[in-house]
C-alpha cells in the first residue's frame, strides 16, 4: 500500500504535480507540435520488435553518416531519402528465409486501383516493395505496390469508439479486400510470421466496443489494439494478435481484379497535389 | 436539476497545465472541461462525499494529463532505444533532432510522473477514461481497497 493517499494528502500531492510541470514546462511546450508523431514512434518500434521475437535479424537502411535515424514523418518525399528497417530471417545454414521491410508514414497503393492511395503509419512489405514512379509534374513519389504488402499499421492516440472501428474495416477493403471478402483463403492464428492488419489505439474502449472490437477482429482477422497506456505505451500481448504467413499470391489471383482507368494509364499518369 | 459543485475545485487540471503551452494546454482542457461535465451527472459521483468527488475530479485531470503527454513521451523513449540497438545514435524528424539529451529528458520525465502516482498509489492502468462510468466504478473500487 502506498505511503501517501491522494484524498488524505491532496495538498502534498498537488504541491508535487506543481513542481512537475514548473521543471518541465519548458520541455511540454517544445514538443508540444509533435505529441501524435512521437506516440507513433512507439508503435513503429513494437513492429520492430515483433519480428525481432520471431528470430529475424533486424538492420536501419538509409541510417545518415552520423548515425542519425531520418524518420519519414508525412506522406510526401522519397523513400531513399528516410530510413526505415530491414528485417531477415535465415534458416540454420544460413539460406534466406524471408526479407522484408518496416517503413514509416508511406504511401500503400489500392488492391482496387493503381493510382488510389492511402498513407499508413507503419507498413511492412517484401524487399524492394516500395517504387518510385515520376509524376506529371515532373515530380517523383514513393509507395508501395499493393502486391508487395504485407501488412499494415494504423496509429490513434485517442479512446475507440465504434465509427472509427469500423471505418478501418473501410481501409482493409481497400487496401487487402481479401481479409474482408472470401476471407476463408487466409490462414489466420496466432502464431504466424506476420500480423494482420491493425489499428493500434493508445486508449481503450467501454463494454460495447470492446465487444465490437472482438466481433469484427474475429469476423475479419485484423487486430484492433487497444490500451497502450496500460503497459506504457506499448503492444503487450503479440501471442494474442491474429497473424498470418504473409503470403498473398494467391490471394492476389482471386476475388477481386484490379480495375485500371484508362485516362490514367501510362508511367508518368499520376498527379498529386504532394 | 444537477449541481455543478462549486466546492469541487480544478486545482490538479490549473497544476498541471500550468505553463506548458497553449498547443497542449488547450485539447487537455477540452477533455477536461467535456468529461468533468459527464461525470458531474453521474448518479454515483452525486452520491460520493466531497473529498471523494475531489479525488475522481483531480485523478480525472491525472489521467488526462497522461494519455496526452505522458504516453507519447514514453513512446518516443522506446522508439530512441530501440533504434540504438541497431546503430542509430539520434533520429531526425523534420528539422528537429531527438538525440541523447532528448530521450534522458524523455525517459527522465516519465519516470518521475510514475514516481509521483505510485507515491500516491494511483494505478497507471487505471489513469485512462474509457467510458465515465467505469471510471468512476474502478476509482472507487481503489478507494474502498485503501479504506477511505
Amino acid at each position: 500500500m502506498a505511503a501517501n493517499t491522494p484524498w488524505k494528502d491532496r495538498k502534498e500531492l498537488l504541491k508535487e504535480i506543481s513542481s512537475f510541470t514548473f521543471r518541465n514546462g519548458g520541455f511540454f511546450k517544445q514538443n508540444s507540435k509533435r505529441m501524435s508523431d512521437l506516440f507513433e514512434m512507439s508503435v513503429y518500434n513494437d513492429v520492430v520488435k515483433f519480428y525481432r521475437r520471431h528470430k529475424y535479424s533486424i538492420e536501419i537502411i538509409n541510417l545518415q553518416s552520423d548515425k542519425t535515424f531520418n524518420y519519414k514523418l508525412s506522406p510526401a518525399g522519397l523513400s531513399k531519402n528516410f530510413s526505415y528497417y530491414l528485417a531477415k530471417k535465415e534458416n540454420k545454414n544460413g539460406v534466406l528465409k524471408d526479407c522484408i521491410e518496416i517503413h514509416h508514414n508511406i504511401k500503400i497503393q489500392s488492391r482496387h486501383d493503381n493510382h488510389m492511395y492511402y498513407t499508413a503509419d507503419v507498413s511492412v512489405c517484401s524487399k524492394n516493395g516500395v517504387k518510385t514512379d515520376n509524376l506529371k509534374r515532373k515530380n517523383s513519389h514513393s509507395y508501395i505496390a499493393n502486391n508487395s504488402l504485407i501488412t499494415f499499421f494504423e496509429v490513434k492516440n485517442m479512446n475507440p469508439f465504434p465509427e472509427i472501428i469500423y471505418n478501418f474495416s473501410g481501409v482493409v477493403l481497400e487496401i487487402m479486400p481479401e481479409f474482408i471478402i472470401n476471407n476463408t483463403n487466409i490462414k489466420i492464428c496466432k502464431k504466424d510470421k506476420h500480423l494482420t492488419p491493425s489499428i493500434i489505439f493508445s486508449g481503450s474502449g467501454g463494454q460495447h466496443v470492446e465487444y465490437i472490437s472482438n466481433n469484427i477482429s474475429e469476423r475479419y482477422g485484423h487486430n484492433i489494439i487497444s490500451g497502450l497506456f496500460i503497459n506504457k505505451g506499448r503492444i503487450y500481448s503479440f501471442d494474442t494478435l491474429n497473424t498470418y504467413d504473409g503470403d498473398r499470391k494467391l490471394l492476389l489471383n482471386q476475388d477481386i481484379v484490379l480495375q485500371e482507368n484508362p485516362e490514367l494509364n501510362g508511367d508518368n499518369a499520376d498527379d498529386f497535389p504532394f | 436539476m444537477f449541481l455543478k459543485d462549486s466546492s469541487i475545485m480544478d486545482e490538479m487540471i490549473n497544476a498541471l497545465t500550468k505553463g506548458i503551452g497553449v498547443e497542449q494546454y488547450k485539447p487537455i482542457r477540452i477533455s477536461y472541461n467535456v468529461l468533468k461535465d459527464i461525470l458531474f451527472k453521474d448518479p454515483k459521483f452525486n452520491n460520493c462525499t466531497d473529498d471523494i468527488k475531489q479525488f475522481l475530479v483531480d485523478v480525472l485531470a491525472l489521467s488526462i494529463f497522461h494519455q496526452h503527454v505522458i504516453i507519447p513521451f514514453h513512446g518516443a523513449s522506446n522508439f530512441i532505444s530501440g533504434a540504438r540497438e541497431y546503430g542509430a545514435e539520434k533520429v531526425k524528424m523534420a528539422g528537429y533532432v531527438l538525440d541523447r539529451d532528448f530521450y534522458d529528458e524523455a525517459d527522465k520525465i516519465t519516470k518521475s510522473f510514475f514516481v509521483i502516482t505510485k507515491k500516491y498509489g494511483l494505478p497507471i492502468e487505471k489513469l485512462h477514461v474509457s467510458s465515465v462510468n467505469t471510471f468512476i466504478e474502478d476509482w472507487l473500487k481503489i478507494v474502498k481497497d485503501y479504506g477511505s
